[in-house]
């Protein structure tokens, strides 16, 4: 437990709460849509439990992207995602990035390392972080995933419980993530020495199904031609799931959001005025450079209709009824999920991008191709093919990285970006 | 030159020379693959392997940024060099073989393909798990080729292959010896073409090979570094040659081309798919399963039985399951005070003169201490 | 009607003057730190070439790195455009485009009819690109123009296995002092770049006709390696083929022009 290790973190979290409740007085004196003072107040409150428990010596895990953090709301353990604040980080200025991706490859990993995870490490290793009491993560979505909760748990020295995600959810497959979905709850039993209370488990889960079904209707509302909203918006969606999905603050953003966006779609208003370009981003914006997301709106009035985080999988339904049924299948409510971690010929994952592009009438594909994501790059010929056979639009492959700003630049990514919509405006 | 060299030096003629007639090849990668049942069912497993030469098509169809391994395995395929295969089969071990999986099935002519869910936990419940993914393997080979597969055959291939497991295992021991009689290169060499020709014709030249190296004189080691090699995939003996020019000798070795692939015995009695599930679950570890303590003390056991020196662990480029495992086996052997040097390399040996500096400087410093 | 095309790159400028559709000036200079500066003086030698002052061009239209940087051009156009219009000038049924300029490699797909319908890029790796080959010359003491040639009389290629620009210099020293052959560095070398050449063609997918484009395209070891790789014939333009670029710019400003 923390109390008998000086604290980790403290000053660093106070300082982001703090910069994080001025944004928010700021927005509350503008005239902003609620969704956006709903976004800070959530993600605040996720990190005021944590540097609470911190100070007080309470448990706090730490836990990857795709981890049930509802058993962690429900047992009232605050919980700490390192990829997730990462992207905080990514979005600081380069120097920032550095002083932190630095550290990581000092450490010990090499450069080609998944660039988030470097600087999850360099946090961990320059103390920039509260120390977990232990850390639960899951073998989804991909072997850097899988060891880098393995060095954190090796710096950190605490333990680590991993969820051993289905590569194909077949029944025996359901079953034994059911077993593990059990024997996680006795690991955070053990941790903790507090008890899981089933009734309060439910009301958690009734909480994340409401937030999941806000997010099925919002996946269908940006369908809409003009589209409702853009690129820059999505980060916020996705980092709200990963962060207080079974929280109320959770909830309150996305009926907000929800109910924005139903708004504008009823009255037909586009997210931007001249919507000439409609594309499916697949894979993620660069953090370092979310504006070029902006720029893209701007210069070719190419708005982002939808991503790979954004996707939500139709033929996943979530049932609180069953709560570890709940708890094994939620992960793969992610269409991204299917593609990073499972074989194309069970989830047909080049398919499912395919449909992507034809549900939200996108015109033209790009793909960052995130040159520390190894297996992710290893499906783009698959994308290509596919999404060429079946709708013929402009595929374009734009490498870059998405947080480490030295391997493409903003600039070069710009550039093109410009050949490309000048090839595709040519072409029309 | 040895059976062994020869049969790695011309895989493919091998393959075609040893190949019944009908016979069925049966190409697959990662050493998690439960052969016995291939061998059960009358078929030839090989183990796939990469070509020299560059990988230009393979780059276009995964991504430079792969490792080297299976691209230069998908390029072998577009040269068509496996075109005898019936079948290729391999398991979720790590995200490149997983990608190579997806890509060959579209891109190759291979007739079948398959891919075995591996769970990366060792416990009870994945061990049932495991052995209904085994099983329903086992089915598909079946449907596949129109063959059965009794418990009967799977019991003697279970036999056939431990034999080969008790020979190496035989052979294993002798590099404990204060002067071991053969060298890490000739070990993996020896290992290596058991995955390349048919078992029994192995299992004999083994049995022979064996009480040869028992008679011979051993190598001096008190010049030479005794080194523990672990790391990504390795299937150039080359590689643990050049090492061993520059004053090392490889005792002892974690890889799966190494002693993982023939560790432990498959158990004899009851339902053998259930004992080929345990045997392969359970065997040495990849760093991809947990918990990771298991593997952490078996480096420590070889170290300490094989009394190496120092450790030697070899990356592939892009190898995220060895790579990221670096820190991890460095904090582990910095309690024990054992030396250890990480090595890039690509999967066909290219520049030395890096790799030569810095094996170099490692063994001077462990000379020096 | 007098028309000019501007490429002003990484590592050359490059002017193209065309007259009523026939080109009656080119020229290429070496870039100055300046970009103006280099517009400026590759601008004025054509013009001088082509016994012409500024004033009789009617448009000016700038392209590559620098064409923000160009004082006198009335627009600008990407070099993607660019490519296509000088390549299907040349040769009017071109399918591919093979672009190997100072700092960035790219392969274009037409559709026979100058419409680029599919791209790549590599400019994230310096090793596919003019100014890497540069390097490696100086390094091997040789100049720019006999690498080709001189790559082509191996008799004992090395293999250069470094993926990377940086790791694969250093590789070439340590040839160096293993007292390799120059020539057979420089066919390892060459190897290298078409290598990555070839990935980048096999991602796009090839269609004859092919044509080389370039600074690089004129080093003759690299075509003769494209050619025997790829098994194909390549087309010969009948201009300098880095100039191909600033030629399709002018004809564009012929296009611009005509418009009024």
């Amino acid at each position: 437990m923390a109390t008998t290790r000086e604290l980790e973190g403290v000053q660093p979290l106070e300082s982001m709460i703090g910069k994080m409740e001025k944004t928010i007085l700021g927005l509350k004196s503008k005239d902003v849509p609620l969704s956006e003072i709903a976004f800070w107040e959530a993600l605040q409150g996720a990190y005021k439990r944590v540097h609470q428990a911190n100070l007080e010596g309470q448990p706090v895990v730490m836990n990857g992207f795709f981890v049930p953090q509802e058993l962690f709301h429900a047992m009232d353990i605050p919980n700490l995602c390192p990829e997730n604040h990462a992207t905080f980080i990514g979005q600081s200025s380069q120097d920032r990035i550095e002083q932190l991706l630095d550290p990581g490859e000092g450490y010990g990993l090499g450069n080609e390392v998944c660039s988030p995870h470097r600087i999850a490490v360099g946090q961990a290793t320059t103390r920039q972080m509260p120390r977990p009491s232990f850390i639960v993560s899951t073998s989804t979505s991909c072997d850097q995933t899988l060891k880098l909760y393995e060095v954190l748990a090796d710096i950190y020295e605490v333990p680590l419980y991993t969820l051993d995600s289905p590569f194909i959810d077949n029944e025996a497959a359901v079953l034994y993530a059911r077993e593990d979905i059990k024997s996680l709850i006795h690991f955070l039993e053990e941790q903790t020495g507090r008890t899981l209370d089933q009734s309060r488990l439910r009301e958690v889960l009734k909480i994340s199904k409401a937030t999941y079904d806000y997010w099925d209707k919002i996946s269908e509302l940006r369908k809409a031609v003009p589209a409702p909203t853009g690129g820059r918006q999505s980060i916020k969606d996705f980092s709200i799931l990963l962060t207080c999905c079974g929280q109320e603050e959770g909830l309150r953003y996305y009926q907000a959001r929800y109910e924005e966006l139903k708004e504008k779609v009823d009255k037909g208003e586009g997210y931007i005025p001249n919507e000439r370009h409609r594309v499916a981003w697949l894979y993620v914006l660069p953090m370092f450079d979310l504006k070029i997301a902006d720029w893209m709106e701007k210069e070719h009035g190419a708005v982002i209709v939808q991503d790979s985080f954004g996707y939500a999988s139709d033929d996943i339904v979530l049932d609180p009824a069953d709560p570890i049924n709940y708890l094994v299948k939620k992960p793969l409510k992610w269409a991204f999920i299917r593609q990073t971690y499972s074989p194309n010929e069970y989830s047909h994952f080049a398919e499912r991008q395919a449909k992507l592009c034809r549900d939200y009438k996108a015109d033209v594909a790009i793909v960052l191709a995130h040159w520390s994501c190894s297996q992710y790059c290893g499906t783009i010929r698959l994308l290509k093919e596919e999404i060429s056979a079946q709708l013929g639009i402009p595929f374009f492959v734009l490498d870059g990285d998405i947080m480490d700003p030295r391997v493409v630049s903003s600039a070069q990514m710009r550039a093109k970006l410009d050949e490309f919509f000048a090839m595709v405006e040519a072409s029309r | 030159m040895t059976p062994f060299k020869q049969a790695l030096a011309n895989r493919h003629e091998t393959v075609l020379k040893y190949r019944q007639p009908g016979q069925k090849v049966i190409g697959w990668l990662c050493s998690y693959f439960p052969e016995e049942i291939a061998y059960a069912a009358g078929m030839y497993p090989v183990r796939l392997m990469g070509g020299s030469g560059e990988t230009t098509t393979a780059d276009a169809y995964l991504y430079t940024n792969m490792c080297s391994l299976v691209r230069s395995c998908l390029e072998e395929g577009f040269k068509g060099a496996y075109s005898y295969l019936d079948g290729f089969v391999t398991l979720n071990s790590c995200d490149h073989v997983r990608r190579l999986y997806d890509v060959w099935g579209p891109s190759q002519k291979t007739p079948y393909t398959y891919i075995i869910p591996l769970p990366h936990a060792i416990s009870d419940a994945s061990l049932v798990y495991f052995h209904h993914e085994v099983r329903q393997f086992k089915e598909s080979l079946e449907a596949a080729f129109g063959v059965t597969i009794t418990a009967e055959a799977l019991q003697d291939a279970i036999r056939v292959y431990n034999k080969t497991r008790t020979l190496l295992g035989r052979l294993n021991e002798l590099r404990k010896l204060e002067e071991p009689p053969i060298t890490g290169a000739e070990f993996l060499e020896v290992v290596l073409a058991a995955t390349t020709l048919p078992r029994e014709v192995y299992n004999k030249m083994l049995e022979k090979f064996v009480a040869e190296v028992e008679a011979r004189p051993g190598i001096p080691t008190d010049e030479k570094v005794r080194l523990l090699l672990v790391g990504s995939e390795l299937d150039d003996p080359a590689y643990v040659q050049m090492i061993e020019d520059m004053g090392g000798l490889v005792v002892a070795d974690d890889l799966c081309t190494g002693t993982k692939y023939f560790w432990n015995l498959a158990e004899t009695d009851g339902d053998p798919l259930l004992s080929l599930a345990k045997r392969y679950l359970t065997r040495p570890e990849c760093p991809r399963m947990r918990p990771a303590r298991n593997r952490l003390r078996h480096l420590r056991e070889l170290i300490v039985s094989h009394q190496a020196d120092a450790v030697v662990m070899e990356v592939i480029k892009f190898c995220n399951l060895y790579g990221e495992d670096y820190t991890i086996v460095r904090n582990f052997l910095r309690k024990m005070d054992v030396p250890l040097l990480q090595l890039s390399r690509e999967y066909n040996i290219g520049a030395v003169g890096q790799m030569r500096t810095r094996v170099e400087a490692f063994f001077e410093r462990i000379w020096g201490a | 009607m007098i028309v000019a095309g501007c490429d002003i790159g990484s590592r050359t400028g490059k002017v193209v003057l065309m007259n009523d559709g026939s080109v009656v000036g080119l020229q290429i200079v070496p870039r100055s730190v300046n970009f103006a500066e280099t517009a400026q003086k590759v601008f004025d030698a054509a013009l001088s070439q082509a016994g012409l002052k500024a004033e009789d061009v009617r448009c000016v239209v700038g392209t590559g790195y620098g064409k923000a940087r160009i004082p006198f051009a009335q627009e600008s156009a990407t070099e993607i455009a660019c490519q296509s219009a000088g390549a299907a000038w040349v040769y009017p049924t071109v399918r591919t485009i093979i672009d190997m300029g100072g700092q960035d490699c790219k392969v274009l797909r037409t559709d026979g009819r100058g419409l680029v319908s599919d791209f790549v890029m590599n400019d994230k790796c310096a090793s596919g690109t003019g100014r890497f080959l540069e390097d490696i010359a100086r390094i091997l003491e040789v100049g720019l123009e006999e690498m080709g040639p001189l790559s082509l009389e191996a008799t004992d290629p090395v293999s250069i296995s470094a993926q990377c620009s940086v790791f694969a210099k250093s590789e070439v020293v340590s040839l160096i002092a293993e007292r390799k052959l120059v020539r057979d560095i420089l066919a390892g070398i060459h190897e290298a770049v078409v290598r990555r050449l070839v990935t980048l063609v096999h991602r796009l997918g090839l269609e004859e006709p092919v044509l080389f484009s370039g600074g690089v395209a004129k080093n003759a070891g690299l075509v003769r390696r494209v050619k025997d790789r790829l098994g194909i014939e390549l087309v010969s333009p009948s201009i300098d083929p880095q100039a191909i670029g600033a030629l399709g710019a002018a004809l564009l400003a012929q296009k611009a022009a005509a418009k009024g």
